[in-house]
């Protein structure tokens, strides 16, 4: 009779499902910001003495950008600096940088030594903006519209490949040629 | 070797003077609530710096009156439902929910079916 | 030279598992000699899989670092005793330790049952060759601990600090003796189903071996639970983390394979439901192992996660249980008995109880891969965690709770209806006595505390009673020993019951900066922080604190510490505890603030949570009593 099959059926279905479980990432978190605005905020400038002087999500319209997450202390940023500093010459996109738990003069030194590949730096000393974002491992780079819509984010250290294939396609659909023109 | 250990302590956490688990309301919100560093930990027992940060903004949130739901909407929006220890009541997760009492629908209608006497 | 020889005994154990999955089965169908080859196969592929385990070991005490998997998780300054464990610390180690298990099973399954059913015995024994045949392979291929290092490296890794811990040393044995002993009810039913026969009297020599093996598992998730809430530092005692589920699934279901073998064995019906549940069963523990090792689950356990790994695992138990649960539906429908089942039967008791079981360890299943499957559906991420669990859980357990009280006072075929009407006053004390000391001690409570101690004192009542009535009203006592496992592990229940309800319910923890030479009030005990020191450890270097404990009865030390593993970068925290029946102690030490003079602490009061463990302890100690009774039965038969 049939149902003397039935757990063989349940046990193919079962298996059905932690095959597909193999492909999958359990530590990843997938960003709910696909497809939304970027988060209102507004933190002090990382680069200006002037308190009263600002980085909003406002700093950068009209334009597609990058927003990158990082900090002195994180080992994958210091990985994707010399990336970053590539990219910030070669895609016409501007990059807002969101400096996250970091301490100030040790984010300048850094800079300076390194490199700067950020039109602007926001500086999160609190973390409270990051949780904004739902980051909670730097670095992330995030990929925003011209109408400030977040298409995409990536986390983990940005690398050669990654830009080639997920960014670049998007990229090219939102700003219609890569290099973007958008400078 | 011995001096670091002490360094090491001093410079892994800053706040730690208002980070205590104040009440009871807060221990139980935070169990619910997964730490996304250390992903096997609840915001209640985690120290890495985002649960930290994670903490200090829920208390905000106390302290503005938001409920526990709003609470974890604020968290959702952010993280998504992967956040949550408990999962939400919604379509996508109806036969989590309602499977074990399926299940058991399904047992007592088969222990029903066996204990009829035949004739 | 030791990776080669490892290396070589595992080859010779793959190749005589082959001959042993094959061999017998086929001379059961030519019916000729090939047979009596079963056991002359299990005991050689045992020699070959214990040199290969002997040689592994000698490794990691001779801190032999050219072979990857011993630099990966030793090193020179490791303690003798945890050079030993370690050999399991791993996943390519910790997978011989479980071959070697079962292969130690199959041995034993040889020795002593052969010869009560020879034709049966030979035939699991062929299935379990086919396991060890895959899980042989799994090693060899995938998996090897004898791989060697790519470069030479003069100082190893080190075991994980977590690790290092007389708990560790006994909890994953115990929990694997448990899980693989599930093979052999499963290849006994497996062996059945190709035979087409079952007679009820097979389960009487195959019930010391149930019995055996789920008090292994209760041990061993008993084990972990305690090693989890004192080495982790945070005081919990079940956190329904994937990996604990993974081990829970399987104690469900041999719970209920004890309960359907009475039924099987006493009466003859529900054969095919018991063979079901066999399968079922061992394919929890295979799914378990799956589950640890493949990555697909975020877990405390997880070993390093490799999914080609997980594949291999997976089409293995694809081809095993595949191949069983096919022959189950082309098979089973022989076993099916048109016996009338009385609702107040004591079948129909034990029957619910596997019902209730069964469903209780689905459930856990779809909450642990949930995730998962949304997940693979592209449907998002979702947490499935304790407050699923918890709640879902204790739902299906309060009936349960209910009809055990009952279902031990029952009788074959049908019971009088008068017999329970005598429970009523038993069940009456049940609620009143907890009901009246709750409020006279003036304690908090809610729904869930009130069932608690009314499911402790129903269970413990009735099977008191039962006891009381076997007893007295029977001058040879005979069925009064023949109940005594069941007796005591029904009590061990109990008192189980009560642990987690005092725990859940009236448990105290606070998190305080205390200063140095200051003292704090908490649960109505004084606490002084009065000294900090350096440790040295063989391997670690820590900072202790002082902290004395005044209260009523007098004074009590306490020392927690954060250490610092020589190649960690991470402190840990290692809670200092006072325990006694009644209640623990628990102080952990966090992290200082501003410079070194205050610290951060996590004060925890346990009210009488070592029941829990000694509850459960206690049900294994029924378990093993009940293998000893059976096995002298048959002995003496």
């Amino acid at each position: 009779m049939i149902k003397y099959f039935i757990p063989l059926l349940f046990f193919v279905l079962l298996s059905f499902f932690l095959y597909r479980g193999l492909s999958l990432n359990p530590t990843f978190v997938p960003s709910p910001f696909i497809g939304q605005e970027v988060p209102i905020f507004s933190l002090p400038d990382l680069l200006s003495e002037n308190p009263s002087s600002l980085i909003s999500n406002e700093s950068v319209v009209n334009q597609t950008y990058l927003i990158n997450v990082w900090a002195t202390w994180c080992v994958g940023c210091r990985v994707e600096h010399g990336f970053l500093n590539e990219i910030s010459l070669s895609s016409g996109l501007p990059i807002l940088g969101l400096n996250w738990r970091d301490e100030r003069n040790e984010a300048i030194n850094w800079l300076e030594t390194l490199g700067n590949p950020y039109q602007f730096i926001a500086y999160d000393q609190l973390g409270e903006v990051a949780i904004d974002f739902g980051v909670y491992g730097a670095p992330e780079t995030f990929l925003v519209n011209s109408d400030g819509i977040i298409i995409y984010k990536h986390i983990s250290p940005l690398t050669p490949e990654i830009w080639q294939q997920e960014f670049i396609p998007r990229i090219i659909e939102s700003c219609g040629s890569y290099p973007c023109a958008s400078l | 070797m011995r001096f670091s250990l002490i360094l090491v302590l001093i410079f892994s956490v800053n706040l730690w003077s208002q980070d205590l688990i104040q009440t009871e309301y807060e221990r139980q919100l935070f169990e619910q609530i997964r730490c996304l560093v250390c992903q096997n930990q609840s915001l209640a027992d985690s120290q890495a710096p985002l649960a930290i940060d994670l903490r200090r903004e829920v208390r905000e949130l106390i302290e503005l009156g938001y409920s526990e739901e709003q609470i974890f909407d604020y968290l959702t929006q952010r993280y998504g439902d992967f956040v949550l220890y408990r999962p939400r009541f919604n379509t996508v997760n109806a036969i989590l929910w309602l499977g074990p009492a399926c299940m058991l629908f399904i047992a007592i209608f088969g222990f029903i079916r066996v204990t009829r006497t035949k004739t | 030279m030791i990776s080669f020889f490892g290396n070589l005994a595992l080859v010779i154990s793959l190749a005589l598992a082959l001959v042993l999955s094959l061999f017998p089965i086929v001379g059961y169908f030519l019916n000729n000699e090939w047979k009596s080859l079963a056991r002359p196969l299990t005991l050689l592929i045992f020699i070959a899989i214990a040199i290969a385990y002997i040689l592994l070991t000698s490794a990691f005490l001779n801190d032999e670092f050219s072979i990857l998997y011993v630099a990966s998780n030793s090193n020179t300054q490791l303690p003798l005793i945890y050079k030993f464990t370690a050999v399991w610390g791993g996943h390519e180690g910790s997978m011989l330790l479980w071959v070697l298990f079962l292969s130690v099973w199959s041995v034993a399954l040889a020795m002593i049952s052969l010869r009560h059913d020879p034709v049966t015995v030979s035939l699991s024994l062929s299935v379990i060759g086919f396991v060890l045949l895959g899980i042989i392979g799994f090693i060899f291929f995938t998996s090897n601990p004898f791989d060697l290092s790519p470069r030479i490296i003069t100082e190893g890794n080190d075991l994980n600090p977590l690790l290092q811990d007389p708990g560790m040393a006994i909890h994953p044995p115990m929990l694997y003796l448990g899980y693989v002993g599930l093979a052999i009810p499963f290849a006994f039913s497996v062996a059945i189903l190709i035979q087409g026969k079952f007679q009820q009297q097979q389960l009487t020599w195959l019930r010391p071996w149930l019995s055996l093996c789920w008090a292994f598992l209760t041990i061993g998730i008993t084990l972990g639970s305690w090693w989890a809430y004192y080495e982790l530092g945070w005081g919990g005692w079940w956190f329904w983390d994937p990996v604990e589920n993974a081990s829970f699934m399987p104690w469900l279901i041999a719970t209920a394979l004890i309960h359907s073998a009475t039924v099987t064995e006493s009466r003859g019906s529900f054969k095919s439901w018991f063979i079901l549940l066999s399968i079922i069963g061992f394919a929890l523990s295979l799914l378990g192992t799956f589950l640890v090792r493949s990555g697909v689950l975020v877990s405390v356990h997880a070993f390093a996660s490799d999914p080609s790994r997980g594949l291999f695992i997976l089409v293995l138990i694809g081809l095993i249980l595949g191949i069983s649960l096919l022959l189950f539906a082309l098979r089973a429908r022989v076993f099916t008995s048109n016996q009338n089942l009385n609702l107040l039967s004591k079948e129909s008791f034990l029957l619910a109880n596997n019902l209730f079981l069964l469903v209780a360890s689905l459930s856990i299943l779809l909450g642990t891969i949930y995730p998962l499957i949304l997940d693979g559906m592209g449907l998002g991420k979702i947490s499935v965690g304790a407050p699923y669990f918890d709640l879902i859980f204790l739902y299906l357990m309060i009936p349960l709770m209910l009809l055990i009280g009952l279902g031990i006072h029952s009788d074959w075929i049908k019971s009088s209806s008068s017999k329970f009407r005598k429970l009523i006053k038993v069940a009456i004390i049940a609620v009143i006595l907890p009901t009246l000391i709750i409020f006279i001690l003036d304690l908090d409570f809610s729904i869930f505390t009130l069932v608690g101690y009314w499911s402790f004192l129903w269970i413990l009542l009735s099977t008191l009673v039962w006891a009381g009535q076997l007893f007295f009203n029977d001058k040879s006592k005979v069925a009064f020993r023949q109940q005594l496992p069941m007796i005591i592990a029904h009590s061990g229940l109990a008192i189980f019951i009560f642990g987690v309800t005092c725990v859940n319910n009236y448990s105290q923890t606070i998190e305080e900066v205390v200063a140095l030479n200051s003292s704090i009030e908490f649960n109505e005990r004084e606490w002084f922080f009065g000294d900090l020191r350096e440790v040295e450890g063989p391997n670690y270097l820590a900072i202790e604190a002082e902290v004395i404990m005044t209260d009523a009865n007098g004074t009590i030390n306490f020392n927690p510490q954060r250490r610092i593993y020589s190649n960690q970068s991470s402190a840990m925290t290692e809670a200092s505890i006072d325990a006694n029946l009644s209640r623990d102690l628990f102080v952990a030490l966090g992290d200082p603030v501003n410079g070194s003079s205050e610290w951060g602490f996590r004060f925890q009061y346990r009210p009488f949570i070592r029941l829990i463990w000694l509850g459960a302890l206690i049900m294994a100690i029924g378990g093993i009593i009940s293998t000893i009774m059976n096995h002298r039965k048959l002995r003496l038969a």
